[in-house]
């Protein structure tokens, strides 16, 4: 299987921030929107998801809630309280599905979530249509 | 006051003074038997409202036990907290049917009493009952029912009404006691309108013998005004005319009597308010310790003594102190101290083990019940009056109250006995509670904590499946996308993926379960129209219905009431049934959902509406059925036929259902298919589906 990203469109669009700290949903999650054109960079924990999104502001947050050091509802609040991300979408991961989490998620601001596990095919969907890009 | 001075007497005069003399004596009696029989009826009052009191300290006692020995019941399963439960709930039906009688005409007190009545028996009959008939079928389920929170509430609701029926009780008490002193000044104020028209009369017939009935009635006069401010000792010389004397002497009696009466009124009276006001005070600690320091400290301020101490006694010997309490001059002999003590208390108190009855010591260095060492003993401790008496749990002899007047002897007396007697026994019953309560609070303790534990792992279990299962639907759906895969290696995914599907429809099950029996009063419990919540069901089961050659039938008649229950889980038993009927029947087959119209329960209390889900599927062997509602069991035929499932669904089903206070049965017959059974309670208080549109809405 293999990525064809497409530089033009990346660049133009910036990158899709992917915070999870299992590496195989990481990398499934690269694989899927590299396949797609996006530029992603990851993050392993919220810790580090918070300091590359304040160092260099990404388009879109994929976000996993159960995290170490600072899990994905306190990435999402502190996303939203700094003014260079308070507008970026945030698509929560979640493997918990219980309302009380999606609730939390989106009492911190989330746009979106997905329960795990979740199919490439519709996170792929549910990024284009938070970036506004067709399908 | 007018004096007159004494001149000759002439017939005439005489005459017209024993006219005068009668008018008083007359009027002047006719007020003291008004102030005699005022008393009287206040003292009713008073009684009525001591009365309440008690009733309504038995009823809350009662229901407090009664609470303590469900959960004993439940969680122990001893057959002595069954006794414990109905004794406890025949004293509170007891304390309620004279506090009932006792509220009389007072409708604010009836209506009072009428709510604590309501509220007891919502606990009593409508929680405790049924849990313990749930306990001795099925243990785990009654436990959950304790550790969840609906008796708790329920209780709650009880003490409140019970507290607001004390509250009124003690108001009417204060109302009984004070109306005392006021009948008694305006007894007396009528008393000396009455005489002093009796010496207006006299005086205007300004005959020369009115002053040997107005001096008389002058210190009768001052008499009556002490009287009317509520002094009861005055006494007035009996000298005099005959009748003026004669009045004088019905008034000594009178007032003598009133004297006598209200004394023993009012020692009774308070007698009976400490007591009470010990054993609510102690009620409210359930704590042994603090049981005991609190009725040692009251027992030394109530009696006046120097020293309280508790010591506790184990088969019928002294142990140590556990709880003291001492006077302003006194020290304490020191809590877990046995040596401090008499070595022959052990013999003195011996008669107390056997009978008993408390042990009176008026003075140590002469009682000659007292082995010369002991006496010895006491006077080396300064103790020269002694009174003890046992504390019983149940019927257990647990404890000694002793207490003690140092350096000097004390005639006990009988209110002295009577008021420790009574403050042990109630220690006896809060240190019962105290014990009870504390079993209760370490096993629910237990119980719940074991429940976190088990919450929390089954959260963590499904976090940690989740996120492999991820991994391998995300690759798998990654891998069929890919051109590049064969048809072979096609099938191969779909395997895994059906599976994975599989694994994850066992994780969910055991998530919901967990949550069902950890979290069961999350549930929200609305009146629910049954149509609608068919119809969800129906529109979810479709997807797998179609594509099947299978028929589904629908049942609802008109004007089936609502039924009390949470929706989104009512929607879920319908799906599991639902999708297992569709899931066992072959193509050709039937699967029917019938709703009745409702109809009384098995136990009778509520009219419940029942749902039957029927199919023509495989059926279960008769055998397994009992079986149906245990985890991770798969019937035979299911096995055989290899259809797949997590054999969770009917526990959830049942799950859901005993939360609701209904039933799941199951009628099935190997080949000819299955019915499942079960019913819901309507809800109570709202009307029927259709009657009432404008209510409608789940």
């Amino acid at each position: 299987m293999t990525a064809d990203p497409v530089v033009d469109d990346a660049d133009a669009v910036g990158y899709v921030l992917v915070a999870d700290d299992d590496p195989d949903i990481r990398d499934l999650v690269v694989l899927k929107l590299e396949s797609a054109g996006l530029e992603v960079r990851t993050a392993v924990d919220g810790e580090e998801a918070l300091a590359l999104a304040h160092s260099d502001p990404p388009v879109l947050v994929v976000l996993d809630l159960m995290m170490p050091k600072v899990d994905g509802v306190e990435v999402c609040r502190r996303l939203r309280a700094n003014p260079a991300t308070a507008q970026t979408p945030v698509i929560m991961l979640t493997a918990l599905a219980q309302p009380s989490d999606v609730e939390r998620g989106v009492a911190v601001g989330a746009d979106d979530y997905l329960v795990k596990p979740f199919s490439p095919r519709e996170l792929l969907a549910r990024v284009h249509r938070a970036l506004d890009l067709p399908d | 006051m007018p004096r007159a001075v004494a001149t000759p007497t002439s017939f005439a005069a005489t005459q017209r003074r024993l006219i005068g003399t009668v008018a008083v004596a007359v009027t002047a009696g006719v007020g003291v038997l008004g102030l005699v029989l005022t008393a009287r009826a206040t003292g009713v009052a008073e009684d009525r409202a001591d009365g309440m009191a008690v009733a309504a300290d038995e009823v809350s006692i009662g229901v407090a036990t009664a609470e303590a020995a469900t959960v004993a019941y439940v969680v122990v399963g001893d057959p002595a907290d069954l006794d414990g439960f109905n004794s406890a709930r025949d004293r509170a039906t007891r304390g309620l049917d004279e506090l009932r009688a006792a509220a009389g005409g007072s409708s604010s007190l009836r209506n009072l009493v009428g709510d604590e009545r309501a509220k007891a028996e919502a606990f009593l009959d409508g929680y405790a009952r049924p849990v313990i008939t749930l306990r001795s079928t099925d243990p785990a389920a009654g436990q959950a029912r304790v550790v969840g929170g609906e008796g708790r509430r329920l209780y709650e609701q009880f003490r409140q009404a019970a507290a607001a029926t004390v509250v009124a009780v003690e108001s009417e008490r204060r109302d009984a006691k004070q109306s005392v002193g006021l009948t008694a000044a305006v007894s007396g104020l009528v008393l000396v309108l009455v005489a002093a028209a009796g010496i207006v009369i006299g005086w205007r017939r300004r005959d020369p013998s009115v002053a040997a009935v107005v001096e008389p009635l002058d210190e009768v006069h001052g008499a009556l005004v002490r009287v009317g401010e509520g002094d009861f000792s005055p006494r007035v010389t009996t000298d005099g005319p005959d009748e003026v004397a004669a009045v004088g002497e019905a008034l000594n009696t009178a007032v003598a009597e009133m004297d006598r009466l209200t004394s023993l009124q009012r020692s009774r009276v308070e007698r009976e308010q400490m007591i009470r006001d010990v054993s609510r005070t102690i009620r409210e600690y359930l704590d042994v310790e603090a049981v005991l320091n609190l009725a040692a400290r009251e027992l030394v301020g109530a009696i006046g003594v120097d020293r309280c101490s508790v010591l506790v006694v184990e088969h019928n010997t002294l142990g140590p102190i556990v709880a003291e309490w001492v006077g302003a001059f006194a020290r304490p002999l020191g809590t877990g101290s046995r040596e401090q003590l008499p070595a022959g208390l052990d013999l003195v108190a011996q008669p107390l083990f056997e009978v008993g009855r408390p042990l009176v010591i008026d003075d140590t260095a002469s009682d000659a019940r007292l082995e010369p060492e002991v006496r010895e003993a006491f006077s080396d401790l300064r103790i020269r009056a002694l009174l003890m008496a046992p504390v019983y749990a149940t019927d257990d002899l647990i404890a000694l109250v002793c207490l003690q007047v140092l350096n000097r002897p004390r005639p006990w007396s009988a209110t002295d006995v009577g008021v420790v007697e009574s403050v042990a026994r109630e220690m006896g019953v809060a240190l019962s509670h105290a014990r009870l309560f504390e079993r209760e609070r370490d096993m629910v303790g237990q119980l719940r904590q074991l429940d976190e534990a088990k919450d929390d792992f089954v959260s963590t279990v499904s976090h940690e499946l989740r996120t492999p299962l991820t991994s391998i639907v995300g690759y798998v759906e990654m891998l069929r996308d890919d051109e590049a895969v064969t048809p072979t290696q096609d099938q191969m995914l779909t395997v895994i993926e059906r599976n994975s599907d599989r694994l994850l429809a066992l994780i969910d099950d055991l998530l919901t379960l967990s949550k069902l029996q950890s979290g069961p009063f999350e549930l929200r419990f609305d009146p629910l129209d049954v149509a609608p919540l068919v119809q969800t069901a129906v529109q979810s089961i479709e997807p797998i219905v179609t594509g099947r050659a299978i028929d589904l039938d629908v049942v609802v008649p008109d004007g089936v009431p609502r039924v009390a229950g949470d929706a989104g889980q009512l929607e879920r038993v319908l799906l599991n049934l639902l999708t297992n009927a569709v899931k066992f029947t072959p193509d050709g087959g039937r699967v029917s959902l019938a709703v009745s119209r409702p109809q009384p329960s098995e136990s009778g209390v509520d009219d419940v509406v029942t749902f039957a889900v029927s199919d023509t599927g495989i059926g279960i062997p008769e055998e397994e059925q009992d079986r149906l509602f245990t985890r991770f069991f798969r019937s035979s035929s299911a096995q055989a036929a290899a259809i797949q499932g997590t054999g969770l669904g009917l526990v959830i089903v049942k799950s859901i259902i005993d939360r609701h206070h209904g039933s799941v049965s199951v009628a099935s017959a190997p080949g000819e298919g299955t019915t499942i059974e079960f019913t819901v309670p309507v809800a109570q208080h709202w009307g029927r589906t259709g009657s009432d549109v404008g209510e409608a809405g789940v």
